[in-house]
């Protein structure tokens, strides 16, 4: 499935503006033929054609050029024709064209280069970028209409050297990607997916190497899809070599690029003495490992997350002093300030940047540059490798957020670092505990006091939660996101332990009523346990459907321990055989017996996996249902005989 | 909401007026100093959560004459009481237009220990012409104080910049001095100000040769004003104050610059008469479209329909110079359609004119006695007619003829007509809005069910539904639209769409098969009789809510259901009924068994557009408990008991 060209080239690729961009090539004529029959319709929009070219200069700067048709079929397809290219002082749009034609091919609209929207300065996740982007609105009211477009982005580092996702959430019928290459240049691709080799060509003084694939059935769109899994094509592009500012970047092989990316973030590291007089609070007589704990609660207390990226400061971290100064910066900037006070320390300690999960995994055969969104911090104290995530207050030293776990981190070392795997967890590092006493009430509603204690991930979650500004999103998120209480549960209370004293054995406890949890069949009594969920809304969501991968983010244990007091007169009846089961996905057991007069029915279940791949979705269904069963719902109660 | 204004004439001598200010002299915050009563303020006993809060926003706005300017100095200081929850209240945003210029802005963080920290890195991102000047405070910690002050011009004399009291955190004090030659006169609107509170102090300032008043507002204590659901036009209730020039006097002259409505009506007429200039070219159109149709209703209903369905909406105006090169370019804005909608029917003898409105949740609502076109974002096309009189909104892609989108449905407008230019009241087509499902489950002893629906969507409710419509999307996507796949697992057999606009209706006919609507357990069968809920969620979860909540119109949904048990299945146990009523409002549900058959039924009205403030408790009640009965479940015996 992955297969690596190595080719002579010395441009750089970028990933990351994932943009259709519409465009007429050349002057756009008057009337264009009417709309071709063989299309398809019962799509919203259609790709008909998508052609992006990158030629490779000789000074490894790039021009891309991008020409695209798209078949608007409805309003829902309209979204399609609205373009955005952005801009930096890296990259910039030097032409652009682009028509409407109805359905019999008169021209209804065109437009040039400066005939758009442009907004500058904003940012998917910081403060701001320098950044703009130059939006078209390519639209009109009679369907279908034939949107088409070109432009052309000079960049300045091959470094944006653009990959190719040709597949999208619509039919492309036909998709190009050329890439025009000095011959005595050297670069590496990485192939993703059902992606045919190129057609290679020689102009003399270049080599061209075109891919091309037709009818390209679109995604499904569904939910908890695991991003870049390997069901996406994607081609990715490496040169051996290439600039960004003023920095060079040797990226023939991992250990290359880690001493390029060293090179860049050494100068930054220097402490100065606010740093210096910081680090006098952490003692020296106590071990490493506690040093490094010291050390994470006096940073979290004084630094916050705020990203701004400007020019080459969108990957190089800013000097750690001025960092520390403003209390603030990204994550590279965070993950710089602990690997350089760590050093200072005489703790061994590193930058590494990594892809995060949510981006999908890293092609670890590809030695890509600009693959990683993230950076956290490596120290390797007592011959151990730990790990600190200092964008994540929450989490402890030794413990990273869910989106960092199992994945690929590059280690920037002078003496060339490699990929390293973060570990990942197990169920039963991210646990929650659900201890649930039960009252029935005469209205038929039954009154609950619930604590939770939870570990890993979740804790993590729950801290979050914790610090919300508005309560009522706290109390929102604990009601669904953490304890997995049903809408209709009504909370009365949630009593959270002081900070201080909050950790992984501490409960949140919560009082309150879930109405209409009694049911009196005959001379049964069914008290109801739907009012927390055992199941999450990944492993309910249209699986019968499905056809990719689901992710499920990280392995989770849950116990839950209800205790129902028994009503006079009553008592437990059915069947009080534990149960178990077990496979590859999870254990599941459940037991459910009579203590003290008290009903104890007790559901623990462990799941394994943080997604579940395209051929193993069947099976997962299947275990499914048999936990649905095994776990049980209602608590049957029968009358005491006398 | 409290409402009002008052016209200040500053050429007559304030006798009996003045009032010597007691308050706090303006602008006396000096920056960087930092009282201990303010080191010692926690957070307020009404909100007692709040990570963050105003300590003082303090705004002196000068209206100058030589050069003609507004100067806006403005000194903000917050204070932060818990780090991780409040940090959004350390990043700042001050929007102001591209000719606008920003002076002396500078920031810094004070913290408990007395060390500040300046602002070093601002940045300004725009869209378009608006521009937005951004930076964050550095090194925040519990207790920190956060200031800022910035000096604000621009030219915007004839409306003056509103001044917000309210804002996003709890404010402990907002102050607002306005200072001005006393030549200048302005209409003041006061929004939601309490009133003893909605009259300034009024200083004497200045000098002989340039003679000045000082008018100074003041509130404390106001609660923050986060966005919410159902929320109408932030700007009609956010705590505020907005100034309208009037006129000027200096010396022996005066100048107004209040134009009666007949005044503005004639000026906007001569403006859209030449946009619907052209008229033989326009009656050609019109009389192609027309297609020799007599009767005026039809007349209207063609060149509406044509419009609406050919010329594509824009949200930004091309500088469209009339209605002619509108059409021939095939787009233009709603207000622009509704123009050439109005000289089209002109060309055919119906008498059709401009009218003003303020949408209802996007822009701050028409108040008459401000003599400005800016209270207005959309034009709408009034016509008189016996049969289809009334007001059409062609730009709007959720109109359906001959009715007005719900967030047309305002009021008040201005109608243009010349010299009897004036506000009208707005009166709409009566138009019942709601959706029914009508549900019958067969269920089978195993749990599953087949289930056939027939779902109509009726009025106003159509416009979340208008693809289904216009666009002729798949019938079958409407299930996904109703029900939740997360919740109920189904594998759809058909469904069937059909649209009457006579009844103003959409309806579907579904079939589902329904394999795990039911648990079993012990012989008995419990499941929800429910595929879909009238309205997803409760959407009120805020303890407490500083807006009215709007819902643009009155409307009703019905949940009817009626479960067939297969031979040997009783109904056992059924969930108590529930009547939560409101003043204006209703949820309801009740079940009934007889013989083999279970009869739900559940019934939401909503029989106002607009609650107040102080009914949101009961609101948020009869959501809770609608939200809630989702869950309740039916029990049914497997064999005879």
């Amino acid at each position: 499935m992955f297969g690596i060209i190595r080719l002579k080239f010395t441009c750089r690729s970028l990933a990351g503006v994932a943009t259709i961009l519409l465009f007429l090539a050349g002057t756009a004529a008057v009337c264009q033929p009417p709309v071709s029959e063989n299309t398809d319709d019962t799509a919203d929009a259609v790709i008909l054609e998508q052609s992006i070219t990158y030629e490779v200069n000789w000074n490894g700067a790039g021009t891309e050029t991008v020409t695209g048709k798209i078949k608007i079929n409805n309003s829902e397809g309209r979204d399609y024709g609205y373009i955005a290219i952005g801009e930096s002082s890296f990259e910039k749009v030097t032409r652009f064209s682009a028509a409407v034609h109805d359905a019999s091919g008169r021209l209804v609209l065109s437009r040039k280069k400066d005939d758009c929207q442009r907004v500058c300065g904003y940012s998917a996740y910081g403060l701001y970028a320098d950044v703009c982007y130059r939006g078209y609105t390519l639209t009109t009211n009679t369907y279908p209409y034939i949107v088409e477009y070109a432009y052309t982005r000079e960049t300045k580092s091959s470094f944006f050297w653009p990959h190719w996702s040709p597949q999208t959430n619509i039919p492309v019928r036909l998709a190009r990607y050329t890439a025009i290459v000095p011959s005595d240049t050297v670069f590496s691709i990485g192939v993703h997916g059902d992606i045919p080799p190129p057609v290679v060509g020689d102009s003399g003084k270049a080599r061209i190497y075109v891919w091309q694939l037709t009818d390209i059935p679109p995604l499904a769109d569904e939910d908890y899809s695991v991003p870049g899994s390997d069901d996406l094509m994607m081609l990715l592009f490496s040169p051996t070599h290439l600039r960004l500012g003023k920095y060079d970047f040797a990226c023939r092989d991992w250990g290359a690029i880690s001493q390029s990316y060293d090179k860049m973030v050494r100068p930054i590291l220097k402490l100065g003495k606010d740093e210096t007089a910081l680090l006098a609070d952490v003692p020296r007589d106590i071990s490493r490992r506690r040093q490094c704990e010291t050390l994470h609660r006096l940073l979290a207390a004084r630094m916050r997350y705020v990203a701004i990226e400007i020019g080459v400061g969108g990957w190089q971290p800013c000097p750690v002093s001025e960092t520390f100064q403003r209390g603030y910066g990204d994550c590279k900037d965070l993950a710089a300030v602990y690997a350089a006070m760590l050093s200072s320390l005489g703790i061994d300690s590193r930058v590494a940047y990594l892809k995060t999960r949510s981006l999908g995994a890293t092609d670890s055969l590809l030695p890509v540059i600009n693959q990683f969104n993230h950076a956290i911090t490596m120290a390797v104290i007592d011959n151990d490798t730990v790990w600190i995530d200092p964008t994540c207050r929450t989490c402890p030293v030794g413990d990273l957020p869910s989106n960092d776990e199992d994945v690929f981190a590059l280690v920037v070392d002078s003496a060339g670092g490699g990929l390293v795997r973060t570990p990942s967890s197990t169920a039963l590092d991210n646990l929650i505990v659900r201890k649930a006493d039960i009252d029935i009430n005469p209205d038929k509603s039954i009154a609950v006091r619930l604590e939770l204690t939870a570990t890993g991930n979740i804790e993590h979650y729950l801290s979050s939660l914790l610090t919300e500004s508005d309560p009522s999103l706290t109390k929102a998120g604990i009601q669904s996101g953490l304890a997995g209480l049903s809408s209709a549960f009504s909370i009365d209370s949630i009593a959270v332990p002081p900070d201080s004293a909050r950790g992984p054995v501490e409960p949140v406890t919560i009082y309150g009523r879930m109405p209409n949890a009694i049911h009196l069949v005959g001379d049964k009594q069914y008290v109801s346990l739907e009012f927390i969920s055992f199941l999450r809304g990944c492993e309910k969501a249209g699986l019968s459907e499905r056809a990719r991968p689901l992710d499920l983010s990280y392995p989770r244990a849950v116990v839950d321990s209800i205790s129902l007091t028994l009503p006079p007169g009553w008592q437990l009846c059915g069947d009080e055989t534990p149960i178990q089961i077990s496979d590859d996905f999870g254990r599941l057991e459940c037991d459910c017996r009579t203590v003290d007069g008290k009903a104890i029915i007790t559901r623990r279940r462990e799941a394994n996996a943080y997604t579940i791949a395209a051929d193993q979705l069947k099976s997962y269904r299947d275990y499914l249902q048999a936990v649905s069963k095994a776990a049980p719902e209602r608590i049957v109660l029968c009358r005491v005989l006398r | 909401m409290a409402r009002g204004h008052d016209s200040f004439i500053c050429v007559f001598v304030l006798v009996g007026i003045m009032l010597i200010a007691a308050a706090a002299p303006v602008l006396a915050q000096k920056w960087g100093e930092v009282s201990s009563a303010e080191w010692q303020i926690t957070p307020p006993e009404k909100m007692p959560e709040a990570p963050a809060a105003i300590l003082f926003d303090l705004g002196e706005m000068t209206v100058c004459f030589d050069p003609f300017e507004t100067i806006l100095e403005r000194h903000v200081r917050i204070k932060i009481f818990k780090k991780d929850a409040g940090a959004d209240a350390a990043t700042i945003e001050i929007p102001c237009l591209e000719k606008d210029r920003i002076k002396g802005l500078e920031a810094q963080t004070i913290s408990p220990g007395g060390t500040k920290t300046p602002v070093k890195d601002i940045f300004t991102k725009k869209v378009d012409d608006v521009k937005i000047m951004t930076f964050t405070f550095p090194v925040i910690e519990d207790g920190a104080i956060l200031e800022y002050r910035y000096r604000l011009i621009n030219e915007r004399l004839w409306e003056l910049d509103p001044w917000y009291f309210q804002s996003e955190w709890y404010t402990f004090r907002s102050h607002l001095s306005v200072v001005m030659h006393v030549g200048f006169s302005y209409d003041v609107v006061r929004v939601n100000i309490p009133i003893a509170m909605q009259n300034p102090v009024i200083k004497e300032t200045g000098s002989i040769r340039v003679p000045t008043k000082t008018f100074i507002w003041e509130l404390t204590d106001l609660m923050p004003a986060p966005d919410e659901p159902y929320m109408a036009a932030k700007w009609d209730f956010l705590t505020s104050l907005r100034f309208n020039l009037v006129g000027f006097s200096l010396y022996f002259d005066s100048v107004s610059f209040v134009l009666t409505w007949p005044e503005i009506g004639e000026n906007v007429e001569k403006w859209s008469r030449r946009f619907t200039g052209h008229d033989k070219d326009l009656a050609l159109i019109a009389d192609s479209l027309c297609a020799g149709e007599v009767l005026s209703h039809k007349k209207i209903k063609l060149l509406y329909t044509w419009i609406g369905d050919k010329i594509e909406t824009r949200a930004e105006s091309e500088d469209i110079d009339d209605a002619l090169e509108l059409l021939r370019l095939g787009h233009g804005t709603a207000s622009e359609k509704n123009l050439a909608l109005a000289g089209l029917l002109r060309t055919q003898g119906i008498i059709a004119h401009p009218v003003f409105i303020g949408r209802r949740d996007e822009h701050a609502l028409f108040n008459p006695d401000i003599h400005r076109l800016s209270q207005f974002d959309r034009i709408l096309c009034y016509v008189c007619d016996d049969s289809l009189g009334g007001l059409y909104d062609a730009g709007d892609e959720l109109a359906i003829f001959p009715y007005l989108p719900p967030k047309d449905l305002v009021d008040l407008g201005l109608l243009i007509n010349g010299d009897s230019t004036g506000p009208v009241t707005l009166q709409h087509f009566p138009r019942p809005s709601g959706t029914s499902v009508t549900s019958s489950l067969d269920l089978r002893p195993d749990g599953s069910a087949l289930c056939s629906a027939n779902v109509i969507i009726q009025g106003y409710d159509l416009s979340a539904y208008m693809k289904f419509i216009k666009d002729s999307l798949p019938a079958a996507d409407i299930v996904d639209r109703i029900i939740d796949k997360s919740q109920v697992e189904y594998t759809l057999q058909s469904a069937v769409r059909k649209y009457e606009p006579e009844t103003d209706q959409l309806s579907f006919d579904i079939i589902l098969e329904l394999p795990h609507l039911g648990a079993v357990v012990d012989e008995t069968v419990f499941f929800s009789p429910f595929i879909t809920e009238m309205i997803s969620g409760n959407v009120f979860s805020s303890e407490r809510r500083n807006f009215p909540i709007d819902f643009c119109y009155p409307r009703y949904a019905r949940l009817r259901t009626f479960v067939r048990l297969s031979s040997g299945m009783t109904a056992a146990d059924l969930p108590a009924d529930i009547m939560e009523p409101i003043p204006d409002g209703l949820f309801s549900r009740s079940m009934k068994a007889a013989g083999n058959v279970i009869e739900v039924k559940a019934r939401l009205d909503l029989r106002k557009s607009l609650y107040a403030v102080a009914e949101y408790d009961g609101m948020k009640k009869l959501f809770e408990t609608m939200s809630a009965s989702y869950a309740d479940k039916i029990a049914v015996a497997l064999g005879q008991r």
